[in-house]
């Protein structure tokens, strides 16, 4: 069976548990999968489709000393949603960690990013987003989000799937 | 009685008691050397919603040295402000906005004005137009409202050079997935409306938005639509709300 899996990253605190849960059936901590383990304190999350294939749903620890990780948890990945705390010091000093460290897997992989918390803290606001991720060279939707509403976060997954939708070839790969 | 830009203002009454009333039109701006060269208008408002307009136009223009803007009567418009879907009628404007209730979808992609429509809401508005405008150096041709019975063109395919502002994006789910396509892929018109739910009228006026504030560029080499199904319609079949 292949390894479907949608990775949640972004720093300590952002949301990644909670988003999982708001999607996810059914909830292991560690799952061996192809005869490996994943790292301990990794959220796992699934979606179990009615043709009973199974989609991970991966939250990958946001601390810097990981980040040497995540491009393992990416590649071949479906997409990755990158949650951002609006509260913390420098939130775009974050979002730039985590370009930066799943930098070879944007140019193909469907890319979200929601900014929580932006009622306690309106700054930066989502068109600094925006200019920060064009001096970046990236195009990506920005949106807010409370990942404690699940709607917000069928929101994010709504357009993660867009993107998987109109990025030739990545039917193929998932069919793989 | 239209006052112009070079007009001076009427002198004050000199009967006692009386109160000076300063023409609505005003042109106090080009007492303080900017010119009010951009023309903002009304169309398919009530009357005592038109005169609000007008009203929050003079009171921005006397708070602002710099506010470039006068209601106008007739067009052409920089800035139309209508308050239903645009039809055959409405007169040619570079910009739409739509005067509705707060929450409320503006039809067309058009930047919504809610009601009650407040000074600070008009005045951003506008000067947000204002940059938007001057960025776009020479100034283009009135862009008219397209009559609903047309066919245009389809067009070619654009994709995104930015994520659009949130001013534009509105927070609508709609505007949202007509971006996200968008920022994969070279998509025109008529292929971005069946799958961002704008409708084919909703996407041109969308994408002449984008197009205004320059974020639109031809698609990257290589790039084409595909809409296959499999992995991620059988994940929105399982997320439904």
């Amino acid at each position: 069976m292949s390894d479907l899996r949608i990775v949640f990253t972004g720093s300590p605190g952002a949301g990644k548990s909670t988003a999982i849960a708001a999607l996810s059936e059914a909830r292991p901590v560690i799952t061996p999968v192809a005869g490996k383990a994943w790292p301990a304190g990794m959220d796992l999350g699934q979606i179990l489709l009615d043709d009973g294939r199974q989609v991970r749903l991966l939250g990958s620890p946001g601390q810097r000393g990981f980040d040497f990780a995540w491009c393992a948890v990416a590649r071949g990945a479906l997409g990755l949603v990158i949650l951002v705390d609006n509260t913390r010091p420098d939130p775009l000093a974050d979002l730039g960690l985590h370009l930066d460290g799943f930098s070879e897997e944007l140019t193909d992989l469907p890319c979200v990013i929601g900014v929580g918390r932006t009622d306690e803290c309106s700054a930066p606001s989502l068109d600094e987003y925006s200019d920060f991720l064009a001096q970046q060279g990236l195009v990506l939707p920005v949106l807010k989000v409370d990942v404690r509403q699940r709607e917000d976060v069928l929101q994010l997954m709504d357009l993660l799937l867009l993107q998987l939708e109109t990025m030739a070839g990545r039917e193929g790969e998932a069919h793989a | 009685m239209r006052l112009s830009a070079n007009s001076q203002l009427p002198s004050a009454p000199k009967t006692a008691g009386s109160l000076y009333r300063p023409p609505l039109v005003s042109v106090c701006n080009r007492t303080k050397g900017v010119v009010a060269d951009l023309r903002v208008g009304v169309h398919g408002l009530s009357a005592p919603e038109a005169g609000l307009v007008r009203a929050l136009v003079v009171l921005s223009s006397h708070g602002g040295a710099d506010f470039r803007w006068r209601f106008a009567a007739d067009g052409p418009y920089d800035a139309l402000i209508v308050g239903a879907a645009v039809d055959a009628a409405a007169p040619p404007a570079r910009f739409l906005g739509w005067l509705g209730d707060e929450g409320t979808a503006a039809p067309g992609g058009m930047h919504l004005l809610a009601r009650p429509l407040q000074a600070a809401g008009l005045e951003a508005w506008l000067r947000g137009l204002e940059r938007a405008i001057s960025a776009g150096a020479a100034a283009p041709a009135p862009v008219p409202a397209p009559p609903p019975e047309s066919t245009p063109a389809p067009g070619p395919a654009r994709m995104l050079r930015r994520w659009p502002p949130e001013a534009l994006l509105r927070n609508d789910p709609r505007h949202l997935r007509a971006a996200a396509l968008l920022a994969r892929r070279g998509l025109a018109a008529h292929a971005l409306a069946d799958q961002s739910g704008l409708g084919e009228h909703g996407c041109r006026a969308f994408l002449r938005a984008l197009d205004e504030q320059g974020l639109l560029g031809p698609p990257a080499a290589g790039s084409s639509a595909v809409f296959a199904p499999g992995i991620a319609s059988a994940l929105r079949a399982r997320l439904q709300p």
